[in-house]
């Protein structure tokens, strides 16, 4: 039979077809709750695409709006009896749109740059986070942020210390019996401003039995890159971290930030064929512990938690029960569920600051959940939502502090602060 | 002079008025895909008055409207007609007020059905009709269609529920009907507006009857070798003087396609069909009605009884019956959803020719239906593209609402006529019915521009003979 | 016999009409009562009477003759009495198939013998199918069952152009096309009449209980009797004042204060739970099934004037400022409060009563209905008490069925 293709890899049509316009999607949409639009909703979208394959319709200026309004949260799929792959169809619109040129403006092409320049190359990244740190010791920024809005203003995260951002041991031993040997993805972000975050995830592991490579050749996932639009760069950077962890030879690839995880799964249909055993090796750090079993901690601590689902690790790899249950395994810990945890939290990669209004209104929604469960501490694992529930707590003046779940389980084996 | 969209942005506001080719292509179809209608524009109001602006300014410059909730429907009913302004309520998505002591709420229409549940829980309390849609449906979309769903067996469907309405009408007045007593004096003009399909006006507020959440609920499971005998393990439930909340059955194509899906919940296989039943009420009733629900399924054949141990189980099978319709787009890229309703002592043999029909005509049918009800939902999988497999399916679909007519039953249960079924309508009603019919909407709608097209025949009824009656080709009523 | 009963005794044959010493309704002298039996000559009958511009009076039963405003005009008597039978009882299914002039307790024992119950329990001794459904009238167990348009499942209806329609049909779940029973029920046949229904039944419950008890002083009794009427099993939940309470033959004799009346229905279990839960709170004494029927009987015939009686419409939460008001005067009171109805009845100083049941609606922000009033206080009163925003719209539909006002004229609500 003849597929119709106009504008739009021939893939996102087949995709499209197994949709059957049920709509169980929409309520699951953030930009469709705010909105109230079908045009801004999964299947309204969806029906863009399939449109414009179908030579209904044109590639224009509505999807390449509706495009990079959604937030790529992925709880469609997650809601979906039909098994729609939308993150996937997603990505290969945008890159289509881009292609097109339909992005105009000067924004696209400088979040190229430096999606392409700087986030990749370590060096680069340190430099540019160097003189944000400068900067903020120097209180340099403080004037410079007078200039931003106040939601912007409280995004910006505090640049850690030098020593929290230097970058760790090749390999970490296993403590006790060896477990496994794994492989660890340090990321762009993640060591740079949550360096302790890598570095307690490392004492994690190790502490659990598994003895951790950390190959040096290692770049970035591509996640930020795919989002953007640009698939053909996210697909090279696939092809070199493949390599490099295939030829780490370990069980598995623990990834400790939830949008990394779920773009290097990804590399299943980015790069087809050479990406599957990959991806296929590619946990999540609390995954895999929760899969193993957590051995026993040692130090309680105490308070209300409320775990907030990182998208790309509820709807993007299916984890949601296992860092519930590492978390319960805390003396001390309360787990108090909040209405709204598996929805976005309007991070979105870089969408809070590309589209600010929207993301601001999907995460006053999250905020109001969280705020009526009153929590004392709120656990996420992945560094883009970790910095926009910080700010949301910033802004609402909340007491409750934002920390990646592997920080309290390091922090139950061996109280840092005690 | 102003343009319409013009008019429109000036009372809803710029961002709420949508007019872009795009946008509206977007618009063109509800849950029904087929025959697809591209509005004029689309307004988003806010509340009542935006509405009822939105209707005046409709009727100056001559242009139908129809009222959207989001647009699950399986019949068309939110369907535009040529140069309709689409009025889409969901952003009159709040809760206006929760009486728990009297057991009523007041909601605007664009609150989903499954979020007021949640809202009311607090309160020991839930609204009862849950279309499986009920996750993303609106329940002014339910008032329009008068939605049901699995547990309508015990406590009936939308329109059990609805006490009074707010209504803008289609002459742009505001008019409230019934009363929260329940005794509005009068007409029952509230029964007659629930299940209208958005045809008698626009409902602006609802409100609701809210139930006590059952003490205990008790779920069991039946494993059949076939669909027919778990038929007749419902008709021996109905008998034993039982009122379970839910009977419901899922073949086993369903369940195949559930298991494949994120609502996959351990159904075997292998099953020929599965029986749900749903017991619920006071806890200390419930071990002997399970015993003897258990006992009737083993009798007709189940190989298997599973009883929910929690409500986390519980919930799965819940959630697997609930996506099942979604789940048919793994089987193919289209679907066509039949909602017939026949007398529940004929399920077993109702089934078995519905198969058959199924099987002579070749095509990809599954089941999963609300047998407690005699509601069956046969579901035919196709593929638009190919011309000979639509033509068959139309055929199939026709033969099965005639043989379900043929023994005392309707084409539609719960999702309502719409353009969907408007020409097949003459299976059940006369001419003299359907005009008693239009008496009622010429009373509320005297000159049809609120939802036109719906429920009324347009064409000649030949379907037999012409499957292009459907919908593909309309023959104008001469 | 008169000229026009020659007419229509040669139109519709000699068996449908029957002439009879006037009969007196509501200021109008009625010599002729038309009574098909089948529903082809009703239908040709209405058609006829529509064309000469005749006005009807719609009875089944007779039961409800009382009921409803004046007459606008008469001519004649329409009476569905001759329409009768038991055409479907399906056992396996629970439904029935009745025609209008079918007396409800003839139903009611066929379903019975077939293990299942008839959700209709107005009162009137030989109300009808029809007329029941068209008054949409209630009777004590009205909690327990629910209101009487869920029990139809369709309905025929011979309309006043002399059409014969059917609406709904004979399965649990329908919305092929608009609910039009919901319209007819309850339309007091201004709209059509219904000629056959079919109805949906219910199980037969496996355990019956009924109780009565003096309620304390130390207790609430709304909220007690509300807290009552929403346990699972509960049928019957009312609060008789002390007069009615001697007239149902409850045994209780009480001065002041109330009667509760309690019936359970359901699987043992869970009544036995009930009754526990009930004896945990007052002193309940075991009694048979004709204490409800005395409180349906006490509901059913005409007070003679210048009595009244009224039913009282308000949100539970309602029920004692509501009652507050009509305590105080000489007026005897059954309270439903699960369903937040108040029944009063009073036997002296007609316009006092009057007052005080609108006043104790209005403060109650309800309705009030009176089903029995005398004629003088009736006129020029819309005894259902609609509200004028929705006349309107009554009347378009009344326009639309029935344009030359053939049935019931004047007789329902909003004086349609």
């Amino acid at each position: 039979m003849a597929e119709p293709v106009t504008g739009l890899p021939s893939q996102v049509y087949t995709r499209s077809l197994a949709c059957v316009h049920c709509g169980l999607c929409l309520s699951a949409c953030p930009t469709y709750r705010v909105t109230g639009r079908e045009t801004s909703s999964p299947r309204g979208r969806i029906y863009l695409m399939r449109g414009v394959a179908e030579g209904r319709i044109e590639l224009g200026e509505l999807l390449a709006e509706e495009a990079y309004l959604c937030l790529g949260c992925r709880a469609c799929e997650t809601a979906c009896p039909s098994g729609v792959e939308f993150g996937a169809m997603l990505e290969e619109t945008r890159a289509a749109v881009d292609e097109a040129g339909l992005r105009g403006g000067l924004q696209p092409r400088l979040e190229r740059m430096i999606l392409r320049q700087v986030v990749p190359h370590r060096r680069r990244l340190r430099l540019l986070i160097g003189l944000l740190a400068l900067a903020q010791r120097t209180r340099i920024d403080r004037v410079a942020s007078l200039l931003l809005p106040r939601s912007l203003r409280a995004l910006l995260p505090e640049i850690p210390a030098r020593a929290d951002r230097r970058q760790p041991p090749e390999r970490i031993p296993a403590e006790g019996e060896q477990r496994g040997r794994v492989a660890f993805l340090t990321g762009c972000v993640m060591p740079e401003i949550f360096g302790s975050v890598n570095a307690a995830t490392l004492r994690v592991l190790s502490r659990n039995g598994f003895e951790v490579v950390v190959p040096r050749d290692q770049t970035c996932c591509g996640a930020l890159q795919a989002h953007a639009g640009d698939l053909d760069f996210a697909r090279g950077l696939a092809r070199r971290n493949a390599a490099v962890f295939e030829a780490a030879g370990v069980d598995a690839i623990v990834v400790n930030s939830a949008g990394c995880g779920a773009a290097m799964r990804s590399a299943e249909h980015w790069i087809p064929g050479e990406g599957a055993s990959y991806a296929g090796k590619v946990r999540d750090v609390c995954e895999l512990l929760d899969e193993v079993g957590l051995r026993p901690l040692t130090h309680s601590i105490q308070g209300r938690l409320c775990y907030d689902d990182p998208c790309h690790l509820i709807h993007g790899q299916g984890v949601s029960a296992a860092p519930r249950r590492l978390l319960e395994q805390i003396d001390g810990i309360e787990l108090v569920p909040h209405a709204d945890a598996s929805s976005c939290c309007g991070a979105a990669g870089t969408y809070n600051l590309t589209h600010r209004e929207m993301s601001q209104q999907v995460l006053e929604r999250k905020m109001d959940a969280l705020a009526a469960a009153d929590p004392d501490l709120i656990a996420t694992g992945n560094p883009g939502c970790l910095m926009q529930l910080r700010a949301g707590v910033r802004l609402r003046g909340m007491r409750a502090r934002v920390v990646h779940p592997v920080e309290l389980l390091d922090q139950a084996y061996q109280n840092p602060h005690g | 002079m102003p343009s319409l969209v013009e008019r429109l942005r000036s009372i809803v506001g710029d961002e709420a008025c949508l007019a872009r080719a795009e946008e509206l292509f977007v618009y063109e179809c509800d849950g029904l895909t087929l025959d697809p209608v591209r509005p004029s524009a689309v307004v988003l109001p806010r509340d009542t008055e935006q509405v009822a602006s939105v209707v005046r300014a409709c009727r100056e410059f001559g242009q139908p409207f129809v009222p959207r909730g989001a647009g699950t429907g399986l019949s068309g009913g939110a369907h535009p007609t040529p140069g309709a302004v689409i009025v889409e309520c969901s952003r009159m998505d709040r809760i206006l007020e929760v009486d728990a002591g009297n057991r009523i709420a007041r909601v605007q229409p664009g609150v989903v059905n499954a979020d007021l549940s949640v809202a009311v829980a607090t309160h020991g309390l839930f609204y009862a009709p849950d279309p499986s849609s009920q996750m993303a449906c609106t329940i002014g979309g339910n008032v329009a269609e008068n939605a049901g769903g699995p547990h309508t067996l015990k406590y009936g469907t939308t329109t059990n529920h609805v006490l009074a309405l707010e209504l803008v009408l289609p002459d742009g007045a505001v008019s409230r009907l019934g009363s929260a007593t329940g005794f509005a004096p009068g007409y029952d003009l509230v029964g007659a507006v629930v299940g209208s399909e958005g045809t008698l006006g626009i409902v602006t507020e609802v409100t609701v009857r809210l139930t006590p959440i059952p003490e205990g609920v008790e779920t069991l499971l039946g494993i059949f070798p076939d669909v027919v005998s778990a038929c007749r393990a419902v008709g021996r439930v109905i008998r034993s003087g039982l009122v379970p909340a839910a009977l419901e059955i899922l073949d086993q194509r369903t369940i195949r396609a559930v298991e494949d899906s994120v609502y996959a919940a351990g159904l075997p296989r292998d099953a020929g069909a599965v029986l749900v039943a749903e017991l619920d009420g006071a806890a200390c009733a419930l071990p002997a009605q399970v015993e003897k629900v258990r006992a009737i399924i083993g009798e007709e054949g189940a190989s298997e009884v599973r009883v929910a141990r929690d409500e986390q189980e519980r919930a799965l099978f819940w959630k697997a019956r609930k996506g099942a319709f979604g789940a048919m787009g793994r089987l193919a890229p289209d679907l066509y959803v039949h909602d017939a309703v026949v007398p529940r002592a004929v399920l077993p043999e109702i089934l078995a020719t519905v198969c058959e029909i199924g099987d002579r005509h070749g095509v990809t049918l599954s089941n999963v239906f609300h047998a407690g009800d005699g509601n069956l939902h046969p579901n035919i999988s196709f593929d638009r593209r190919d011309p000979d497999e639509l033509r068959r399916v139309i055929a199939a679909g026709t033969e099965i609402l005639e043989a379900c007519v043929r023994v005392g039953g309707v084409i539609t249960g719960e999702h309502g006529i719409g353009t969907e079924k408007r020409d097949f309508i003459g299976l059940v009603f006369n001419e003299a019915d359907l005009d008693a019919m239009k008496r009622v909407r010429d009373a509320f709608n005297p000159d049809g521009v609120c939802n036109p097209g719906k429920i009324f025949p347009t064409t000649r009824f030949c379907v037999e003979s012409n499957p292009k009656a459907r919908g593909y080709d309309r023959v104008p009523l001469a | 016999m008169s000229a026009l009963g020659e007419e229509l005794r040669e139109a519709l044959g000699a068996e449908s009409i029957v002439e009879h010493p006037p009969v007196e309704w509501d200021g109008h002298k009625l010599e002729l009562t038309f009574r098909p039996p089948d529903g082809d000559r009703l239908a040709k009958g209405l058609a006829l009477l529509s064309e000469r511009g005749l006005a009807a009076l719609v009875r089944g039963g007779g039961t409800r003759s009382h009921w409803g405003n004046r007459a606008e005009r008469a001519d004649l008597i329409l009476s569905t009495e001759a329409l009768t039978g038991i055409d479907t009882l399906d056992t396996e299914d629970g439904v029935v198939h009745v025609a209008a002039g079918t007396r409800l307790d003839e139903v009611r024992a066929a379903a019975n013998s077939g293990g299942w119950e008839l959700p209709l329990d107005p009162p009137g001794e030989g109300t009808t199918v029809g007329g029941a459904l068209s008054a949409a009238a209630i009777g004590p167990r009205r909690l327990g069952f629910g209101p009487p348009r869920d029990c139809v499942l369709g309905l025929e209806v011979a309309l006043a152009s002399g059409e014969r329609t059917r609406c709904g049909g004979r399965v649990m779940k329908n919305v092929t096309g608009y609910d039009l029973a919901k319209l007819y029920t309850g339309a007091f046949g201004t709209l059509g009449v219904i000629e056959r229904a079919w109805l949906r039944l219910r199980p037969l419950p496996a355990s019956l209980e009924v109780r009565v008890a003096e309620v304390p002083s130390s207790v609430d009794p709304f909220a007690l009797t509300l807290e009552l009427a929403r346990r699972t099993t509960t049928r019957v939940a009312a609060l008789v004042g002390p007069g009615p309470a001697e007239r149902i033959g409850s045994g209780c004799l009480i001065e002041e204060g109330w009667v509760l009346v309690a019936e359970f229905a359901g699987d043992s279990p869970a009544t036995e739970r009930d009754l526990e839960w009930l004896e945990g709170r007052v002193d309940a004494l075991p009694a048979d099934a004709d204490v409800v029927g005395g409180l349906r009987r006490i509901q059913g015939a005409p007070v003679a004037p210048p009595g009244l009686r009224a039913r009282i419409a308000v949100l539970p939460s309602a029920l004692p400022e509501t009652c507050a008001g009509l305590e105080a005067s000489d007026l005897e009171l059954v309270v439903h409060p699960g369903l937040g109805l108040v029944y009063v009845e009073s036997h002296a100083d007609l316009d006092g009563s009057l007052g005080a049941v609108d006043g104790a609606a209005a403060r109650g922000c309800g309705s009030a209905m009176y089903e029995s009033l005398p004629s003088q206080a009736r006129a020029g009163r819309d005894v259902f008490g609609a509200s004028p925003d929705v006349v309107p719209l009554m009347r378009a539909l009344k326009e639309r069925f029935d344009p030359t006002g053939t049935l019931n004229p004047g007789r329902f609500a909003g004086g349609l």
